[in-house]
C-alpha cells in the first residue's frame, strides 16, 4: 500500500465504493478454485465440493452412471476408482480432494510439532487452587505459550510466502491465508496483551493489531488509491471525498505512513500554507501527532491524546479561511484521532475498521473489545461469505470453540496445533460437562482417544495425527506417534492401543526406520509389536535374499521355528550344490568369525543364540567341505558321521547325505578306506532313521533323481545298494 | 493423475492393496490377475506380473498381511479360491511371478469374496460363495503355504439363492489387535456378525438390521483410539449405512477388561462379551445404488461408490456425525447452455 508520485490524469472519476470486485454469490476462494485442476462444482445433495475423477477422462457422460467401486488406500494420494463396467477397463488413481502432501506442508507440520513439543510442561495449563500459588510460574507459562502461538504464527506465514507463487495452488493459498486472519486474530486478542513485559506488550499488541487488519483484506490497495488521486480531473483531490475517505481508513488500520505520504502527495500542506495559517498548523500538528503515536505504554498514550482533544477542541474553536468542506475534513481527521466513536464508524468501511480504530484511538483496552464489536457490526454489519469475519468476531466474543471447525475445514494442521495452544492457555470453554449426554451412557467412552470428555483440543490433535499417517511421507510418522504421544489426555492406555495398532503400518525403508519403530515400542512396552515388526523385516530381507538378516530378525521374534527351517533349507541347497553356499556372511559365521571382510563384532550383533544352534549343521557341513577339499578324508568322515548322527537330523536328510556325499565320495571310491567302527556307526545310524515311507525323504529322492544323479530305481534300492557298499568296505577293512 | 489401462480384457471385478498400499492387484472376468506396483519417482502405477489364474470370472482378491510374506488369496466364479505367492528371483511381466500355492476347492457355487484375517489371528482366510456358506481356512504351520485346512463351513442361508436371481455375498473382517475375532458376513440382504467363542466356534452375535436390499458391500473400520467398532456397507436401496459396536463384558466376568489392555493380552481372557449395535449413520446421498463401501487406514474416512457415477467421502464431527466432506465425480461436466444471442443466431 506504498503510495507512488504519479501525476493526476483524466479519466473519469470512479465510484469507488460502488464497485463490486466479487462476483454475486461467489467468493474469491471460489472463483480461484475454477484455476485448480478437478474441481468441478459443488454437489446438489451435500453441497459439498465436487471434483473430477480424471478432468478430460471422464469415464461417463453427464448424469450417466454405473457400476462404480472405489478403495481408499493407505497412501491417500493413490487411492483407486474402477468401474465393472463393459468395455471400461481403466483404473483411476486419484487424490483425496482438500489433502495437501507437498513438501512445503510437511516442513510446516513438522514445525508446528516442534514448537508444541517444546513447550514440554508449558503444554498443559494447570491452574493450582492450593497451596502456595506461584505467580513467577503463572507469568512463564503466559510468556511460553504467548512466544509459542507467535513462533506458529511465523511459520504459517513461512509456509504462506513458500506457496504462493506454485502453480495451481491459488485456492490453497487463499485458505491458508484466511487461516493466517482468524489465527493473527486470535493472537492480537488473547496472546500478545498479557505478555508480561510492561514495556513492549502495548507495542507489540498494535503492532498485532495492526497486522492482524491489515493483512485480511489488503485493502485499500494500490489501484484504489491510484483511482482516488486520479479522480479528481477539476479540481484538488483534497477537495474531494474520497480523499478524505482514505486518508481515514488509513488512520483507521493504522498506517500512518500511507496517510502520510497521501497527504504529501496532495499538496494539501502547500495549499493550506498559502490560503490559511491555522489550518496549515492544525495539518501540521496532526503530522507531527501522527508521527508520535506512542507504542511504549498507557500513559503516554493518553498524554497523546489529551493533545489531540486539545488540538481538536483549539481548531474548532478557531477562525479559518478555507472553505467549510475542507475545514470539514481536518476537523473530521482530528476528532477521528481524537478516538470519536462516530467519526470512527463513520469512516469505517467494514467492522473490521472501526473495531480496529476504536482500539487506536479510543481507549485502547482489549476488555472493551466486545463493546467495539456490537458498535462495529451494528454499523458495517458482517460479509458472511467471508470464513474469518465470522470466526474473527467469535474469536473477540470469547468463542474460540466455535471457530475451530472454520480453522479445520481451512487447514488441519494450523488448526489442531491452535487448538493445542489454547488448551495450553486454559483458553478452550469446555464442550458440554452435561452428565445426561448421551455419550456419557456408553460404555468406557470416556477412555476414547477421541472421546468428546478429552476436549476439543485433544482430539483435533489426534484426529490430525492420523491424517498425516496417511500421506505416505515417512517423515510425518515421527510427527504422528509424537502428537498422540503428547496429546492432553490422561488416558496413556488408549494412546498406547492407538500406536500399537498404528505403528506397524509405518512404511518403513531404512534401519534407521526401523531402529526408530522399535524404540517406539520399547518406550510404549509393545512386545508384541515388536514381534510383528521383526517378522516383517524378516520377511523383507528374505524376499531381498539376505536370509541370514532375515533369520536374524525371526529369532528376535520369537519365531524360532522359521530360524530352524530357512537353517535347514541352507543346508539342504548346500548338499544339493555339493560345496558351501555363496554367502558372505553364513559362511562367516560358521568359519568361526575368522573373515578379513566382515568384522567379528559386527557378527556378533547379527547372529543370535538361537541361530547359532540351528546353524550348526551347516557349519559341521561347512567344515566337512574345507576337510574334503584339503583331502583330510578321515576328518571328512567323521565330520560326516557327525552330521548322520545329530539327534535333530530329519530322516530326509540322512538319505540326502547319504546319497550326494557318502556314496559317491566314500563307498563308491575304492581308495577311500573307512574303519570298521566308522562303517558300523554308519550302519546303525541307517537302520535306525532310513525311513522308505517317510513323504519329505521321497520328495528329497525324486529331486535327486531328477539331478540326474545315478541312483536306484526308488528307495528301497537306493538303501539296499548302500548296504551292499558298506559290506564291501568293512570286509576291505578286514582285508 | 492419469487414469491408465489396466490391460485387462474383459469386466474389472476388484482391486485390492498391500499393506502398504504400494502394490495394487486387480482381477477380472478375463481370468487374469494382475499386480502393479507404484513406482517410487514417478508415482505411476506399473505392472509387475499378469497372468490367467483361474478358469472363470476372478471377483475377488486380498493381500496377506507382510508378516506372512507376499501372498495373494483370490475367488473365482470357478468355485475355488486360490492361494499365489511371489517369486521375487522371477522376472517382471513374465507370468511366473506368482505361483500357485494351493487351491481351495470345497465350495459348491461361484465364490464371491475372499478376506484374509488380521494378521494377529494368524494366516487365516474366509471365503464365501452363492452357496450361501461361509468357511475359513488356516495355514496351520506358516512355514508350509501350501497346506491349508478347512477350519470353519457355516450355512449363513439356509437354501441357495435362485440361480437367476441377483446375489451378492460379502465379508469383512474386525481389524482390531484389541478385540475378540469377529466377521462381518453379508449374504444377500442379511448381515451377520460372527464371533469366536469359548468353544473356538464362530457364532452369530448380532446383526445388522435395516438393509432393504442385496448388501453390495461391507467394510469394517480399523477402530484405532477407539473402544467401539464401525462397520459401513453399500446397498442396493441406495443407503449407506454406519453402525456402531460396543461391546461390553457380560456381567458375570471376573472384571471388567476396563484398563486392562496391554499389547500382550489375550482377548481369550475375557469371558464373554455383549455386542451391542447401533445404526448411527444412514445416507441415502446417492439416491442409487451403492456398489463399494471402504475405509482409510485409521477408520477416520469412509468413501462410497454409487450408480450415481461419485463417489463420497465422509468423515465423523466432533459431535460424531458422518457428514459428507467432498464427492469424487466420474462424470463429465454438463455442456453449458447456449446464451439467448447465440441461440437466436441459430438458423
Amino acid at each position: 500500500m506504498t503510495v507512488e508520485m504519479n501525476g493526476k490524469n483524466d479519466s473519469l472519476l470512479m465510484d469507488v465504493d460502488g464497485l463490486d470486485f466479487v462476483d454475486e454469490g461467489q467468493s474469491i476462494k471460489d472463483q480461484l478454485d475454477d484455476h485448480e485442476d478437478n474441481y468441478i462444482g459443488r454437489d446438489s445433495v451435500s453441497d459439498c465440493i465436487v471434483v473430477s475423477l480424471s478432468k478430460g477422462n471422464e469415464p461417463w457422460s453427464y448424469n450417466k452412471g454405473g457400476e462404480l467401486h472405489f478403495k481408499l488406500s493407505p497412501l491417500v494420494q493413490q487411492n483407486i476408482a474402477f468401474l465393472c463396467e463393459k468395455d471400461k477397463y481403466k483404473i483411476y488413481p486419484v487424490a483425496l480432494p482438500g489433502i495437501d502432501a507437498s513438501e512445503e506442508y510437511v516442513n510446516y507440520v513438522t514445525q508446528l510439532f516442534e514448537i508444541y513439543s517444546s513447550l514440554g510442561e508449558d503444554r498443559v495449563n494447570s491452574v493450582p487452587t492450593i497451596g502456595v500459588v506461584n505467580i513467577n510460574e503463572a507469568r512463564e507459562h503466559t510468556m511460553a505459550a504467548n512466544l509459542a502461538f507467535e513462533a506458529l504464527v511465523i511459520e504459517l506465514e513461512s509456509f504462506i510466502d513458500a506457496i504462493k507463487n506454485k502453480k495451481n495452488a491459488f485456492g490453497r493459498f487463499f485458505e491458508v491465508e484466511e487461516c493466517l486472519t482468524i489465527i493473527n486474530c486470535l493472537k492480537t486478542i488473547y496472546f500478545t496483551a498479557d505478555t508480561p513485559d510492561e514495556q513492549t506488550s502495548r507495542n507489540t499488541f498494535i503492532k498485532t493489531l495492526l497486522g492482524w487488519i491489515n493483512r485480511s483484506d489488503g485493502e485499500p490497495n494500490e489501484e484504489y488509491i491510484e483511482q482516488v488521486f486520479s479522480s479528481s480531473s477539476n479540481k484538488n483531490v483534497f477537495e474531494t471525498s474520497f480523499f478524505w475517505k482514505l486518508i481515514n481508513q488509513l488512520l483507521l488500520r493504522g498506517l500512518f505512513e500511507q496517510a502520510m505520504a497521501c497527504i504529501e502527495r496532495s499538496e494539501l500542506a502547500n495549499y493550506l500554507s498559502s490560503k490559511c495559517q491555522v489550518s496549515s498548523n492544525a495539518l501540521h500538528d496532526i503530522v507531527a501527532l501522527l508521527k508520535q503515536y506512542p507504542l511504549d505504554s498507557s500513559k503516554t498514550f493518553r498524554e497523546w491524546k489529551s493533545l489531540v482533544l486539545e488540538l481538536s477542541q483549539t481548531y474548532n474553536d478557531s477562525e479559518t479561511e478555507i472553505s467549510g468542506e475542507i475545514r470539514d475534513y481536518l476537523q473530521d481527521t482530528l476528532l477521528l484521532i481524537g478516538g470519536h466513536q462516530d467519526k470512527i464508524l463513520f469512516y469505517s468501511k467494514t467492522w473490521y475498521e472501526s473495531f480496529c480504530g476504536l482500539l487506536l484511538f479510543y481507549i485502547p483496552s482489549l476488555e472493551l473489545s466486545e463493546e467495539y464489536l456490537q458498535l462495529s457490526l451494528k454499523h458495517n454489519p458482517l460479509d458472511v461469505t467471508n470464513n474469518w469475519e465470522s470466526a474473527c468476531a467469535e474469536v473477540i466474543r470469547g468463542h474460540l470453540y466455535s471457530i475451530l471447525p472454520t480453522l479445520e475445514s481451512l487447514d488441519s494442521c494450523t488448526a489442531a496445533f491452535t487448538a493445542a495452544l489454547c488448551e495450553a492457555k486454559g483458553l478452550l470453554e469446555n464442550y458440554n460437562e452435561d452428565e445426561d449426554h448421551e455419550q456419557s451412557r456408553i460404555y468406557r467412552e470416556e477412555e476414547d482417544l477421541f472421546s468428546y470428555r478429552n476436549g476439543m483440543a485433544a482430539y483435533m490433535l489426534n484426529n490430525f495425527a492420523f491424517e498425516i499417517c496417511s500421506l505416505g511421507n515417512a517423515t510425518l510418522w515421527p510427527v504422528a506417534i509424537g502428537l498422540i504421544t503428547l496429546s492432553p489426555i490422561c488416558n496413556s492406555s488408549a494412546k498406547k492401543l492407538a500406536i500399537a495398532e498404528l505403528l506397524p503400518h509405518y512404511p518403513f525403508q531404512s534401519t534407521d526406520d526401523i531402529e526408530w519403530m522399535l524404540s517406539v515400542c520399547a518406550k510404549w512396552r509393545l512386545t508384541q509389536v515388536a514381534k510383528s515388526i521383526y517378522v516383517t523385516l524378516g520377511n523383507k530381507l528374505l524376499y531381498e535374499s539376505n536370509t541370514i538378516e532375515a533369520m536374524a530378525n525371526y529369532s528376535k521374534a520369537g519365531k524360532f521355528e522359521w530360524v530352524k527351517r530357512y537353517s535347514w533349507m541352507m543346508f539342504e541347497a548346500s548338499v544339493l550344490q555339493g560345496g558351501p553356499l555363496d554367502d558372505i556372511i553364513l559362511n562367516a559365521i560358521v568359519n568361526n568369525y575368522d573373515d578379513p571382510v566382515i568384522p567379528k563384532n559386527v557378527l556378533d550383533t547379527l547372529v543370535t543364540s538361537a541361530m547359532k544352534q540351528s546353524l550348526s549343521p551347516y557349519a559341521v557341513l561347512y567344515q566337512f567341505y574345507v576337510a574334503q577339499q584339503n583331502e583330510k578324508w578321515s576328518d571328512a568322515l567323521e565330520l560326516l558321521l557327525l552330521l548322520l548322527e545329530f539327534q535333530y537330523m530329519p530322516k530326509c536328510y540322512v538319505v540326502l547325505l547319504v546319497s550326494k556325499i557318502l556314496l559317491p565320495i566314500f563307498l563308491e571310491d575304492s581308495e577311500k578306506v573307512m574303519k570298521e567302527d566308522i562303517i558300523l556307526r554308519i550302519m546303525e545310524c541307517i537302520t535306525n532313521k532310513w525311513d522308505n515311507d517317510d513323504e519329505k525323504t521321497q520328495n528329497i529322492y525324486l529331486s535327486l533323481r531328477e539331478m540326474g544323479l545315478s541312483v536306484s530305481e526308488n528307495l528301497d534300492g537306493l538303501h539296499k545298494h548302500v548296504r551292499k557298499l558298506l559290506d564291501f568296505k568293512l570286509c576291505q577293512e578286514y582285508m | 493423475m492419469r487414469p491408465f489401462d489396466s490391460g485387462h480384457e474383459d469386466l474389472v471385478h476388484d482391486v485390492s492393496y498391500d499393506f502398504y498400499g504400494r502394490h495394487v492387484a486387480t482381477c477380472s472376468s478375463d481370468q487374469h490377475i494382475k499386480v502393479f506396483s507404484l513406482d517410487k519417482d514417478t508415482n505411476d502405477w506399473q505392472l509387475s506380473d499378469s497372468w490367467r489364474a483361474h478358469n472363470s470370472s476372478i471377483v475377488s482378491l486380498d493381500w496377506a498381511s507382510p508378516e506372512y510374506g507376499r501372498i495373494i488369496a483370490s475367488g473365482s466364479y470357478d468355485k475355488t479360491v486360490k492361494l499365489w505367492e511371489e517369486d521375487p528371483d522371477q522376472e517382471e511381466c513374465s507370468g511366473r511371478r506368482w505361483n500357485k500355492l494351493c487351491t481351495l476347492n470345497d465350495s459348491k457355487g461361484a465364490l464371491y469374496d475372499v478376506k484374509f484375517a488380521p494378521a494377529h489371528l494368524g494366516l487365516r482366510l474366509a471365503c464365501i460363495g452363492n452357496d450361501g456358506t461361509f468357511r475359513t481356512y488356516d495355514a496351520l504351520e506358516p512355514s508350509d503355504l501350501r497346506s491349508w485346512t478347512l477350519t470353519s463351513e457355516i450355512k449363513v442361508l439356509s437354501v441357495s439363492p435362485a440361480s437367476h436371481l441377483q446375489s451378492d455375498f460379502c465379508l469383512s473382517w474386525c481389524p482390531s489387535r484389541f478385540s475378540p475375532e469377529k466377521i462381518a458376513v453379508c449374504a444377500l440382504d442379511q448381515a451377520l456378525i460372527y464371533q469366536r467363542g469359548k468353544d473356538n466356534k464362530l457364532h452369530v452375535t448380532a446383526k445388522l438390521e435395516g438393509h432393504g436390499g442385496l448388501i453390495r458391500s461391507v467394510s469394517w473400520a480399523p477402530s484405532i483410539g477407539k473402544w467401539y467398532q464401525l462397520i459401513a456397507t453399500g446397498c442396493k436401496d441406495g443407503k449407506v449405512r454406519i453402525f456402531k459396536l460396543t461391546e461390553r463384558p457380560v456381567a458375570h466376568s471376573a472384571s471388567s477388561f476396563v484398563g486392562s489392555y496391554d499389547d500382550d493380552a489375550s482377548m481369550d481372557k475375557v469371558d464373554s462379551l455383549d455386542l451391542h449395535v447401533e445404526l448411527i449413520s444412514e445416507h441415502d446421498d446417492h439416491k442409487s445404488e451403492v456398489w463399494s463401501v471402504s475405509w482409510n487406514l485409521t477408520g477416520t474416512i469412509l468413501s462410497s461408490a454409487g450408480d450415481d457415477g461419485k463417489v463420497r467421502l465422509w468423515r465423523s464431527s466432533y459431535s460424531s456425525e458422518f457428514k459428507c466432506m467432498s464427492v469424487i465425480s466420474a462424470q463429465q461436466q454438463q455442456q453449458q447452455q447456449p446464451t439467448f444471442q447465440e441461440r437466436s443466431q441459430d438458423p
